[in-house]
């Protein structure tokens, strides 16, 4: 960064100033971060290393965590596909109504979760738009497997679908035209020429996009019931034994959770530094 | 491989915007044709059009008496080279250059042999297996050169190839392109807005502006005989000096008479480039240097006569010859230029005072000057 | 002559129906259908149906409690998130790349995994709370509890935003100021400070808009009593399981509008100070 010789040789915020913010800002990093993660783990091992064994083991943990990484296989590749689907038709072509279709597509980021869950339950629930027909083909989507699946696609689908449309725009058209001219297919230019392009930006969307449907809370408690050992997520899980007064069992459970995730800030942090421009286009503003 | 280039009433408009008004062109076979202009000009978005990366809204593009717009980009056999290059950054350079090869389904090894032919044809052989980001500006524009030709266009269409470089690349690139379309021979249009570079590379010229055509010919007829001011003026550097035409006679306003010019009675501009002017030492003169800036071999010597301000261009050799300098005195003489009545729609040539005073003589010097100079472009 | 579909620019490159096709088809299922059902329900409760609803007094306390909550929440975020930002994009030290991940931690940890750790940490018997507890301070279970948890989720989107424009800021012009004879304090709020508004106010709305409708993270930490420390996602889930849909779509369509709102204000604002300070 060019700011970083200059910066250090001037003295802009030198002096006393420098260390106080320094210290200022990892003060709040500690307490506002570090502790929160840290406490996750000391709760998860306060009763020895066998009761928390004991509390992975437990069969309702195992089958909210087969639901957990049943749903995201489910998930991420629908939302990779269609997120690689309208990448394509909005980077390559300009038309009207296409700026409709992105402030469509970033719409999940805006909702709250617990209403994300609410426009499903109005849409497939019993008393909802689709819930006579359902009911009539003996279909149950909400507070069922399918209702949750489709919460969490609602919630992630954005994450693959920006990172790619912003990052195919700052690419630009030309080398896919020059395909073209030298006598490539659709499917030809698509796979030789634009995969390989995207490829990173592609991970990386992946990767925020597993992220959150496994960490999902708000908008699967809403359509799920919480029936436990069938219809809870890790997530919820951890919301049911805590409920339960079962602070132990509750944070081991969230252990496992806080590893992935501290397993994709790793990933992302590789990516990030290592792939710094072929995701250059997404360094702009990032929201969950 | 010669193809014909035909182009007829080519329009295009982006909204309320013209990008093009109406083109139409013939493009010889086997011919090297610059599109010159400035941006904005419409160059571009006609190369592309021929290209089949974009479409008009009315009028034909013909190969040899077959309709082009017919067929879409892929099958129209034409070679394009970006002005970026747009290389398959993650190809290497053997990959990129068989790339329209593999696409047809060529065997692989005369893919193999095909590209090693090109290669060695833009001097690439030892580049086979590095990719786009480890080559120079130079070494990429060839990649893409061998690229376009590897299928064997009919047409090769190359947009602003040498914009990107530094001079001495392009200088290079530039006397390699011409010496590689003599031993081709594929009919080539290129586009670009350095005037010096489309004379040096095109046997034809055509020069646009604002989506018209303005002039197309050869370099040496737009340079002698410009259809209008804008050629004129964006063929190179032109000094303006406003003057009145009566009876034939050009004459600027502080009662200077510059020759004649077959323009009818009115007002007007002369136009003179700075080569035209011949400037020497005289106490009674009644211009007077401003200012001499040497910028290498040339001179540039800023010239004040009253309200009348011209800048003339000499060897430098000359000028120190000469002594030339500041605030010195000195006689000007003007030997060639344009006129361009208010009137009129084209340039009509000027015939210098020089030559009218003694004409035999000056006719042939002059005419000596004028072919040196036009020489150079 | 022939006319063009007024709508898009004729293409050269393939593709376009396909893509558009897929992607007009996730959107509608996923987006379109969802979002219509609401509208119809809502359209179902008439407009004096749908303001009693909403005009409730539980729900207008709850609204209270969110929008206070975020805001002090994003506020403070955007205090520090700009030191942090200045910090992590203008100094080096030792640990550096370390804590620009963490950054990220609120967007990967799930939100109840969140919750959970918040609440042991702040509760009277938890590390902070029980160092708290002699001076009467208590966060756990009252509002400041869910300012707390907003600002764990919105401090990302503060220093994020924050980050690139910080990078990009031309360091000749805090030259020139000191050597103009600015002091440190002047430097900062003439010449580095106007540039980082707009980028601030938008880390700031959208801190903001997050926390409107977080629910895992806070709804541990708070103390959840109806009209004093419940937030309005958990109202509607609570009107959820007792049946009620009717409730819950209005107050749902009442924090859609809010965001909504949210976001047209904070884009004006944007734009006027975008104008009043040259861009």
């Amino acid at each position: 960064m060019a700011a970083e010789s200059s910066a250090a040789a001037f003295a802009s915020l030198r002096g006393p100033a420098r260390p106080l913010l320094i210290g200022t800002a990892l003060g709040f990093v500690a307490l506002f971060l570090v502790l929160p993660l840290g406490v996750i783990f000391a709760e998860a091992f306060s009763l020895g290393l066998r009761a928390y064994a004991a509390a992975l083991a437990d069969p309702d943990v195992r089958a909210a965590l087969l639901l957990t990484i049943f749903i995201a296989l489910v998930a991420v590749p629908l939302n990779t596909f269609f997120g690689v689907a309208a990448s394509w038709c909005l980077a390559r072509f300009r038309f009207r109504g296409g700026a409709l279709i992105v402030t469509l597509i970033e719409l999940p980021f805006s909702v709250s979760p617990v209403v994300a869950g609410l426009l499903l339950v109005l849409l497939f629930g019993r008393f909802g738009l689709l819930g006579a027909f359902l009911e009539a083909h003996g279909v149950r989507v909400i507070f069922a497997v399918p209702g949750m699946v489709l919460a969490t696609i609602f919630v992630t689908f954005p994450f693959v679908a920006r990172e790619l449309i912003s990052l195919a725009q700052a690419q630009g058209n030309e080398e896919e035209e020059a395909a073209v001219t030298l006598g490539a297919s659709f499917l030809q230019t698509f796979l030789q020429v634009s995969l390989p392009k995207l490829r990173w930006g592609l991970l990386y969307g992946v990767l925020l996009c597993n992220a959150r449907a496994i960490g999902e809370f708000g908008a699967v408690s809403v359509v799920s019931g919480e029936v436990p050992g069938q219809t809870n997520t890790l997530p919820l899980e951890v919301h049911a034994l805590y409920s339960g007064y079962e602070m132990q069992a509750a944070f081991a459970a969230a252990t496992l959770l806080a590893g992935i995730a501290i397993v994709t800030l790793v990933l992302k942090a590789a990516l990030e530094s290592r792939h710094r421009d072929e995701l250059r286009a997404t360094r702009r503003a990032r929201t969950g | 491989m010669g193809t014909r280039i035909e182009i007829a009433g080519l329009h295009k408009a982006f909204g309320a915007q013209a990008v093009l008004a109406g083109i139409d062109l013939t493009v010889q076979p086997g011919e090297l044709m610059a599109l010159l202009g400035p941006s904005g000009s419409g160059k571009t978005t006609l190369l592309r059009m021929i290209a089949g990366l974009e479409r008009p809204d009315r009028g034909a593009v013909r190969f040899d008496d077959e309709d082009a717009l017919a067929r879409p980009p892929r099958e129209r056999g034409v070679g394009f080279v970006f002005q970026h290059y747009a290389l398959f950054r993650h190809m290497t350079v053997a990959r990129n250059i068989g790339f329209g090869l593999a696409v047809r389904k060529v065997p692989r090894a005369r893919i193999a042999e095909k590209v090693a032919a090109l290669m060695k044809r833009v001097q690439l052989e030892f580049l086979a297996e590095r990719y786009p980001a480890q080559l120079s500006g130079g070494q990429r524009q060839r990649v893409a050169l061998a690229r376009a030709l590897a299928i064997e266009p009919r047409v090769l269409l190359l947009d602003e190839p040498f914009g990107a470089l530094d001079a001495v690349v392009r200088r290079d690139l530039r006397r390699w392109l011409r010496r590689l379309h003599r031993e081709i021979s594929v009919t080539t249009v290129f586009v670009t807005h350095d005037q010096e570079e489309a004379f040096e590379l095109a046997d034809r010229v055509v020069v646009m502006n604002a989506g018209r055509i303005c002039q197309s010919g050869t370099p040496m007829q737009l340079y002698r005989a410009p259809a209008d001011q804008f050629v004129y003026r964006f063929l190179g550097e032109a000094n303006a000096l406003p003057c009145r035409i009566e009876n034939g006679f050009v004459i600027a306003e502080p009662g200077l008479v510059l020759g004649r010019a077959e323009v009818r009675t009115g007002s007007g501009t002369v136009y003179v480039r700075p080569h035209q002017l011949a400037v020497r030492p005289d106490a009674h003169g009644a211009w007077r240097i401003a200012e001499v800036t040497a910028s290498g071999p040339m001179s540039r010597i800023a010239l004040a006569r009253g309200a009348l301000a011209a800048e003339a261009v000499l060897p430098t050799e000359r000028v120190v010859a000469l002594g030339l300098g500041p605030d010195m005195a000195v006689e000007v003489e003007i030997t060639g230029g344009m006129v361009m009545a208010d009137a009129a729609a084209a340039p009509v040539p000027l015939v210098p005072v020089s030559r009218l005073a003694r004409p035999h003589l000056a006719d042939q010097e002059a005419e000596q000057r004028a072919d040196q100079r036009a020489d150079q472009g | 002559m022939s006319r063009r579909l007024a709508w898009r620019e004729p293409s050269t490159l393939p593709g376009f129906a396909p893509s558009l096709s897929l992607t007009l088809l996730w959107l509608g299922a996923l987006v379109i259908a969802p979002l219509a059902a609401m509208v119809a329900s809502a359209a179902g409760l008439g407009w004096s149906g749908f303001w009693a609803l909403v005009l409730r007094p539980r729900v207008l306390a709850d609204l209270s409690v969110s929008v206070s909550s975020a805001l002090a929440a994003s506020a403070i975020d955007a205090c520090f998130g700009l030191i942090i930002a200045w910090v992590l994009a203008r100094y080096r030290f030792p640990g550096r790349r370390l804590v620009d991940a963490l950054i990220d931690l609120p967007f990967a940890l799930p939100t109840a995994v969140a919750g959970i750790a918040l609440a042991a940490l702040y509760a009277p018997q938890g590390p902070i709370g029980a160092a708290l507890a002699p001076f009467g301070v208590a966060i756990a279970y009252t509002r400041a509890g869910i300012v707390v948890a907003l600002m764990f989720v919105g401090l990302p989107f503060v220093v994020r935003t924050l980050e690139p424009v910080i990078e990009e800021l031309e360091v000749e012009q805090e030259e020139a100021a000191s050597m103009l004879g600015a002091s440190d304090a002047a430097t900062f709020l003439k010449v580095i400070l106007p540039p980082l508004l707009p980028a601030l106010l938008a880390g700031f709305a959208l801190a903001l808009a997050r926390g409107l409708g977080e629910y895992g993270s806070v709804i541990f930490i708070a103390g959840n009593k109806p009209m004093v420390s419940e937030i309005l996602p958990l109202l509607i889930v609570t009107e959820l399981e007792q049946f009620n849909l009717a409730g819950a779509t209005a107050i749902a369509v009442l924090m859609l509008a809010a965001s909504f709102l949210l976001l047209i204000a904070v884009n004006l604002l944007q734009a006027w100070i975008r104008r009043r300070h040259g861009g």
